[in-house]
């Protein structure tokens, strides 16, 4: 398993998950909102971009082995209101993430916040 | 009815003059009065139909002064007693759409999504046009209001030069639709048919047929900083009855609408988009 993944919330609510925000440009009904899961790990890449910004990190596994996870944000016109810029998240970064993950358990999830270096948070938009 | 002649002064070579009156005429046809327009609705002045949004003689015809102009960039108040992004409540719908509308309500308990077009680059369409996170951009013309959404730059048209709606026989279906627009008092109604319904939803689990049509009114606030656009929908392939729903947007104040694609490889990291968390 992955390193400092820490399962935050588990309450879990079967309407909550059945329900799918249908503001964006796809469906949401693939994400826990019953669960949100802490990621502690390097930055690999990140796209500032429309209709969904994204960040591939790279976590490291109690094993030392290295995990790769695909994390969707919102679109720049959103994120910049939380003050969000291209530059927040550079290659090489280390970084903490808080998702709602993936409810097949597969390496990705929904940004709900991103904590920097120097401690400060951004929201990732995650509704 | 009748259709409209063209007025083009074209100078058309002998050998082709035929093949391309042809064309004309049938180009003309395409936007003259249509079969589903509301018997309500106000006929063209036949000339008129024959000149662009943007041509002089249109935009130079004299007209009453609209009571408002909605050139701006708006962005939808959420709203959850309305359905927030949503419409709702939802009307009864038919067995057709009742099935799709269990069978994406059983995908979402499974964490799928359900025939999630727009997550395929499918237009969204109207009414989802109106409804989406990203602002949208209006530009009011005389003549013409023109639409960008956000979300991949949809663009929109609301004719206001008194046309009636395009032929359907001979327009080709698209998922804004075919919007004309007129003012009533304060109100500017706006009438839509001719939905493409291919690979369209109003939302989630709920489809959109050919027969889609819509009706909005749209207010202005008095100080100019909102509207709110009542909808009217009715698709007796889907439900029965109106389906109503009213959202206000105000001025996205220090924002505009970007650039945006749908590009092949738009959806390469966006794993909810990728087929096996799709609903078989």
């Amino acid at each position: 398993m992955v390193s400092k993944f820490g399962i935050v919330a588990l309450a879990a609510c079967l309407a909550a998950a059945a329900a799918s925000p249908a503001w964006s440009h796809h469906s949401f009904a693939m994400f826990d909102k019953a669960k949100q899961v802490t990621l502690e790990g390097t930055v690999k890449d990140f796209q500032y971009s429309n209709p969904h910004s994204w960040i591939q990190l790279v976590v490291m596994t109690p094993a030392g082995a290295e995990e790769e996870w695909t994390i969707e944000a919102l679109s720049p016109n959103v994120l910049s209101r939380s003050g969000w810029k291209r530059t927040s998240l550079v290659p090489g970064q280390k970084v903490t993430l808080l998702i709602y993950p993936m409810r097949d358990g597969s390496h990705g999830g929904n940004l709900i916040s991103v904590t920097l270096p120097d401690g400060s948070t951004l929201g990732g938009g995650a509704g | 009815m009748p259709y409209f002649k063209m007025n083009a002064k074209a100078d058309i070579a002998k050998p082709i003059a035929a093949a391309l009156c042809l064309c004309l005429w049938t180009f003309g046809a395409a936007r003259g009065d249509g079969a589903s327009a509301p018997d309500s609705w106000p006929k063209t002045e036949q000339s008129l139909w024959s000149l662009g949004v943007f041509e002089k003689e249109n935009l130079d015809k004299r007209r009453p002064k609209p009571p408002f102009n909605l050139t701006g960039t708006w962005r939808m108040v959420r709203d959850k007693s309305t359905g927030d992004f949503r419409f709702e409540p939802v009307p009864k719908l038919t067995p057709v759409a009742q099935a799709e509308f269990d069978a994406n309500h059983q995908a979402n308990i499974e964490g799928k999504s359900y025939k999630d077009d727009t997550g395929q680059c499918w237009p969204a369409g109207m009414p989802r046009w109106l409804t989406r996170v990203w602002p949208i951009e209006l530009m009011q013309y005389p003549t013409v209001i023109v639409g960008i959404q956000g979300l991949f730059n949809a663009p929109r048209w609301i004719y206001l030069d008194g046309r009636g709606h395009a032929n359907p026989d001979i327009a080709e279906p698209s998922y804004s639709g075919d919007s004309v627009g007129r003012f009533e008092g304060d109100t500017l109604v706006v009438d839509t048919v001719n939905v493409q319904s291919k690979h369209h939803w109003i939302q989630p689990g709920v489809p959109a047929s050919d027969q889609l049509h819509i009706v909005e009114r749209i207010r202005m606030s008095k100080d100019g900083q909102s509207f709110t656009d009542e909808l009217t929908m009715t698709d007796p392939v889907n439900w029965i009855g109106e389906w109503k729903n009213t959202k206000t947007y105000v001025l996205a104040k220090g924002e505009d609408v970007g650039e945006s694609h749908c590009l092949p490889d738009t959806n390469d990291h966006i794993l909810a988009t990728h087929p096996e968390h799709s609903a078989k």
